[in-house]
């Protein structure tokens, strides 16, 4: 990255995949900028996002590629599904051909990634109740089928957008922690950087630079 | 410098400074013993402590020097010198007692001769160091420690294990030695021992790895230290003042070191670990605590964390509310009295139990002890006495007290602001006779409290009506030369948010003694406030006490009365009463409450003082804090995303028009970096593709750097040539292809290009020719796609439609009867090329139904090629691919040769007939034309024989061939080309059949 070294532990690679104008990219800006953008033009290509989030006070740096939806570039945005440690797979709550074409996302992303990843259901444009067209319990049980975890979530209101990416990282990490997802793995999607001990001499006085960096 | 007689019972501090030494060199590593010695440099003698460290089964010894005496916290203690205890180390002990004899150290001393030291002589390519111990077990057992590491070393040596010393490098960097304030240092000690300096004879890369940080002054960054580390260069963050206090000037540190006791409170929260550092565990809760864990690699000072704690720092305001404190400060001139009195008259102004308390003594101590000893009786007196007397309605604790000779500072704080109270620390600065004896001067403590940094300075300053300009030397003094240590750079007492400057400062009131006296008595306080010479210093606006407030003395002068009574000084001295006893603040929105003095207190000669202040404290607010972190984070995040590489493209759909047959079109995609940083572009291949794009498609620059701002034009071209023609003729492709743009560390962008492609002749099959009569260009795809499958031709009822077929394409034809027209006699026919818009030309004739345009205006030479290059471009050569290795093998028998030839399929047969008995005609013209039949066997053999393609191409080589070594790959390519040439002579030599005689079928 241009800005510098930052710190953090690890390196997680999430993809986002889905129809088009589901709101993938709505859900990604959303989430690494916390604002809703409105007539966002379809993604043509592979967007890049980053955020880093704190999993059980480690540092996770996100890596995320929001896929383009249109179906003529399904056989190029196929190419992103590798190394990814989380797949946030959305459809949109109005619309349920969005919702009919889960099961191909699904195809796609359990051929693609290895079987440690985390798949992510979302249901997307949960503010627009009224227009619903999926029902929250078939879509539940959908995920619960498939072994999916499962939000119903708003780009535009923000709501539970934070939940889906970081219950993502939780269950990645919770995955490393007991051994599941195999870190040398190329293909793990994770990078771990290994921290620099630190040397701890006395908690209680730890004198800043200056004090006025301390506040 | 100054000489410390060894204390004979210095074993009983031992295990103390051991735990000290513990804490200064952090918990990475192990202090194992501590021992109390002399440093015997050039015959002086310097107090020192031995410690030996250990880390990864590697033990150095560590020397500290005491800054203060006892050591009663690790920040006491600065790290002289590190030897580590490696095979070259040599090491050589000396009974003192039979100074004449020396002796191995493994041998134990004699046991209760107690009188006599040891001296050890250190030696090693870094250091060099005679240590004198007195003999006791303790020196004993740190003794047989040095041997039995040292020999641990040799034999770990011996088996090829090399140490190397790197966790000691951090440590060294903290050495005092060679620092010119430092002590004059052990390293001198050689000359004085007699042992040769062999510093420059050691090879230098003996002692450990080569560190150019060590070459560089990196020695007062304080907390920022520098580690090499087995190559890999990293920083790591002490969180101790280690550093800071070695560079204190020796001076300062002699005067001090005797008569400063220092009995904080701060370090016994810090062993009882409960000292919640309410800010620490919201930095740790966010993950910015000052101890950062750190990638390999990166570096501090550019590092995230020290960011948001600028953004934080300047942002204060958002989240801190301001509370208010009540600061109680007292100050007096005790006299070196006893506390006789209950000081609740003075301490308990009234019914509200101040936050804090700032109380100060002078004089608190005037024997002649105080000034070489350490303990003060006095002071434990007059330290219960304040802890008694501190209001009775809330309960405290002692944040810090100081003492420089008589100076007593002592803060308190109540009991519920303790968790919010950090990075305490104390100073003092002593003004007194030589600029440097402790009997006057500053003692200062400082603390954070919540958001606020608090200093307190207790003063004494010179004596004497006329000493005023004597009196403002101190003041300057303590300012400038107090620094809290802790701190990076060390922090002065003007960087504190509120000051209060508490003390005797000794001013006088410029009158004469019986007029003062007078107006006291008629309570003209104002009149001789007018004369108060600190008053009139800060009425001057001048530097002194500049920026500092004091409240309106209402009380008659506190200096000075007969010893317990209400009574001037009716000595012979008849000193003129004066208001010596001041209490000064700084700092914004600080209200005085009360300014008082208090003679019922009559045990001293001095009237106590106190005021009582209503002073804003910033307050950190939990929820605002965490809001504003979390927008600053916010911020980050967009200022990272931000920093991401961006590029806008003109466009992202790319549609070529009616794309022909060796003919290119191109278009420009304009890449605009609109990002802020430079962009690295390239196309990259996808999944499983083995190029970026499809052969018919090109894209250059296909890499490139972007500067920001900038633009870079990419041509993306189509050309349709032999490789693509018959896949795309033939249906199996469609002209369509997405280029995938990436952007590196950063996104990919999709270019979408697609094309009209026009079928030509060129590429097609001759089965499918055979069945065309019209132009191909007027046949609808289907058809064609329909007649282009395998096995067309056996479909079609011969019976019916078999009349209707050609026996050679029309366009295989029209060239070769064109070329027949006019280029019989043409020399170097098939040598030279034709022209490349003639050819396009030819292919547009042939294709849409104008053959009668190929005429004599046009160049033979592009006939030819266009013929040669149809012929290239069937879809199934002349001799199809399934004939291929049959035609080789047979190549030398002329009747297998014509056995093949005549079991071909019918069109091809006649095709290839036709082909071979237009250049035998050729051939006729000889002397004409100059052909030779070879090299028409050999041009034609190439095209009318083709390679059947390798199936799977496309896919990626298998590892096991691209993991090959070099060797084996040139290998391969040798064989290759020799397998081609083969191949070559063989095809040409099929078709030589052919062309040397007329055979018939």
């Amino acid at each position: 990255m241009a800005a510098g070294p930052y710190n953090y532990s690890y390196i997680f690679k999430y993809i986002i995949i889905g129809d088009m104008g589901v709101g993938k990219s709505c859900l990604l800006h959303q989430f690494t900028e916390k604002k809703f953008m409105a007539d966002c033009p379809h993604t043509i290509g592979v967007e890049f996002g980053t955020r880093i989030i704190e999993v059980a006070s480690q540092k996770i740096k996100l890596q995320i590629w929001d896929t383009a939806g249109q179906e003529r570039f399904r056989a190029v945005t196929r190419s992103y599904y590798r190394g990814a440690a989380g797949a946030l797979m959305v459809y949109d709550i109005t619309r349920r051909s969005t919702y009919n074409h889960l099961s191909s996302w699904l195809t796609d992303a359990r051929n693609l990634t290895n079987p440690n990843t985390v798949i992510f259901l979302i249901g997307n444009k949960c503010d627009l109740d009224a227009q619903r067209d999926v029902t929250y319990e078939e879509a539940k049980q959908f995920a619960e089928e498939n072994g999916l975890m499962f939000l119903e979530c708003s780009a535009k209101t923000g709501e539970n957008v934070e939940d889906a990416f970081l219950d993502t990282a939780k269950k990645i990490y919770q995955n490393i922690q007991d051994g599941s997802l195999d870190l040398n793995a190329a293909e793990s999607g994770v990078q771990h950087k290994p921290a620099t001990p630190r040397i701890t001499m006395n908690a209680g006085v730890q004198p800043p630079n200056k004090e006025g960096c301390a506040c | 410098m100054f000489y410390v007689p060894l204390s004979k019972n210095s074993s009983a501090t031992a295990m103390d400074v051991s735990k000290l030494i513990q804490k200064k060199v952090g918990p990475d590593v192990i202090c194992k013993q501590a021992i109390e010695c002399v440093n015997v440099v050039e015959g002086k003698r310097y107090l020192r402590y031995a410690a030996i460290i250990e880390k990864n089964d590697e033990q150095s010894v560590f020397v500290f020097m005491a800054n203060r005496v006892p050591c009663l916290q690790s920040g006491d203690l600065s790290l002289e010198c590190v030897i580590p205890i490696d095979a070259q180390l040599r090491c050589h002990a000396e009974d003192d007692s039979s100074s004449q004899r020396s002796m191995q150290i493994a041998a134990p001393p004699k046991q209760g001769n107690e009188k006599g030291d040891i001296r050890l002589a250190l030696k090693s390519s870094c250091a060099d160091i005679i240590l004198e111990m007195p003999k006791n077990e303790n020196s004993t057992l740190f003794l047989a420690e040095v041997t039995r590491a040292r020999d641990l070393q040799t034999q770990s040596l011996a088996f090829g294990e090399i140490p190397t010393f790197s966790w000691l490098e951090p440590f060294r960097l903290q050495c005092t030695q060679g620092n010119p304030a430092g002590s004059a240092g052990s390293r001198a000690s050689c000359s004085s021992s007699g042992v040769p300096n062999s510093n420059d004879s050691q090879n230098p890369f003996a002692d450990d790895t080569f560190d150019p940080l060590k070459h560089m002054n990196l020695q007062n960054t304080g907390t920022k230290v520098m580690a090499s580390d087995v190559g890999i260069s990293r920083t790591t963050w002490f969180e101790d003042d280690l550093t800071s206090l070695s560079l204190k000037p020796p001076e300062m540190l002699n005067a001090s070191r005797k008569s400063v006791s220092s009995n904080s409170l701060d370090k016994i929260l810090d062993d009882a670990d409960g000292f919640t550092d309410s800010m620490l565990s919201l930095e740790k809760q966010f993950g910015i605590s000052p101890s950062v864990e750190m990638p390999v690699g990166s570096k501090p000072p550019t590092s995230r964390e020290k960011f948001v704690r600028q953004i934080l720092s300047e942002r204060d305001d958002e989240f801190t509310n301001q509370t208010t404190f009540r600061v109680f400060c007292g100050t007096w001139n005790v006299n070196g009295q006893s506390p006789a009195e209950a000081l609740h008259k003075w301490m308990v102004v009234d019914n509200d139990a101040p936050d804090i308390y700032a109380i100060c003594f002078q004089e608190l101590d005037l024997s002649k002890e105080a000034f070489i000893f350490t303990d003060s009786q006095k002071e434990t007196e007059w330290q219960n006495a304040v802890k008694a007397y501190l209001h009775p309605k809330a309960s405290y604790r002692k944040v810090k007290s100081i003492r420089l000779i008589g100076v007593l500072l002592i803060v308190y704080i109540q009991e519920k602001h303790v968790p919010y109270v950090k990075f305490i620390d104390a100073d003092s600065v002593p003004t007194g006779i030589m600029g440097f004896l402790g009997n006057k001067g500053g003692v200062s403590v400082r603390m954070m409290l919540h958001s606020s940094s608090l200093c307190f300075v207790n003063c004494h300053l010179a004596a004497h009506q006329n000493e005023s300009e004597r009196r403002v030397q101190d003041y300057h003094d303590i300012l400038a030369k107090t620094r809290f240590k802790q701190f990076d750079p060390p922090l002065c007492i003007s960087e504190h948010d509120v000051i209060f400057w508490i003390g005797d400062m000794n001013f006088r009131i410029d009158l004469p003694n019986d007029e003062v006296r007078t107006c006291i008595r008629q309570g003209k306080l104002k009149k001789l406030l007018e004369q108060d010479q600190l008053s009139k210093l800060m009425k001057s606006g001048g530097d002194v006490f500049k920026g500092f407030e004091e409240g309106i003395p209402q009380f008659d002068p506190t200096y000075r009365f007969d010893a317990g009574t209400d009574v001037y000084d009716s000595s012979e001295k008849n000193r003129i009463p004066a208001w010596c006893d001041r209490i000064l603040w700084q700092g914004p929105d600080i209200q005085i409450l009360r300014y008082d003095s208090h003679p019922h207190l009559k045990v001293s000669d001095h009237k106590p003082v106190s005021a009582l202040f209503n002073t804003k404290i910033r307050v950190i607010d939990q929820k605002r804090y965490k809001r504003v972190y979390e927008d600053i984070m916010k911020k980050m995040d967009r200022v990272e995303n931000d920093y991401l590489p961006q590029i806008k493209l003109d466009k992202t759909e790319i549609v070529f028009n009616d794309v022909k047959f060796i003919e290119a079109q191109s278009t420009v995609v304009t890449i605009a970096n609109v990002g802020q940083v430079p962009v690295e572009f390239q196309f990259i291949n996808k999944l499983d593709d083995t190029t970026y794009c499809r052969p018919w498609l090109k894209a250059t620059p296909s890499q490139a750097i972007i500067s920001a701002g900038a633009c870079c034009e990419v041509t993306v071209e189509v050309y349709v040539d032999k490789s693509s023609v018959a896949r795309l003729n033939a249906g199996e492709e469609k002209m369509e292809d997405i280029l995938v743009l990436h952007l590196t560390g950063g996104k990919d962008s999709f270019i979408t290009v697609s094309g009209n492609y026009l079928i030509s002749s060129f590429g097609s099959s001759i089965e499918a020719l055979v069945q065309l009569h019209g132009p191909i260009r007027e046949v609808p795809v289907a058809d064609l796609i329909e007649i282009e499958k395998p096995g067309s031709l056996s479909r079609v009822d011969i019976a019916q439609d078999g009349g209707r077929l050609y026996m050679v394409p029309k366009e295989i034809w029209k060239m070769v009867d064109f070329l027949h027209q006019h280029a019989l006699d043409m020399d170097e026919l098939f040598q030279q090329p034709g022209r490349n818009s003639e050819i396009q030309f030819i292919r547009d004739c042939l294709d849409t139904g104008r053959p009668e345009q190929i005429s004599g205006n046009l160049c033979v030479h592009s006939v030819a090629e266009a013929l040669l290059l149809f012929l290239e471009c069937l879809a199934q050569p002349v001799i199809p691919y399934e004939y291929y290795t049959q035609c080789l093998t047979s190549s030398n028998n002329l009747l297998l040769s014509k056995q093949i030839v005549s079991s071909l399929p019918d069109c091809h047969k006649n095709v290839f007939l036709y082909l071979c008995c237009f250049l035998r005609e050729l051939l006729m013209h000889d002397e004409h034309n100059g052909l030779d039949i070879k090299f028409l066997s050999t041009m034609f053999g190439e095209v009318m024989l083709r390679q059947p393609p390798k199936p799977n191409t496309g896919t990626p080589s298998n590892p096991s061939s691209s993991s090959s070594s070099a060797k084996v790959r040139e290998a391969t390519a040798k064989e290759r080309r020799s397998r081609l040439r083969d191949e070559e002579a063989k095809k040409a030599a099929f078709v030589y059949h052919f062309l040397s005689h007329e055979i018939d079928f």
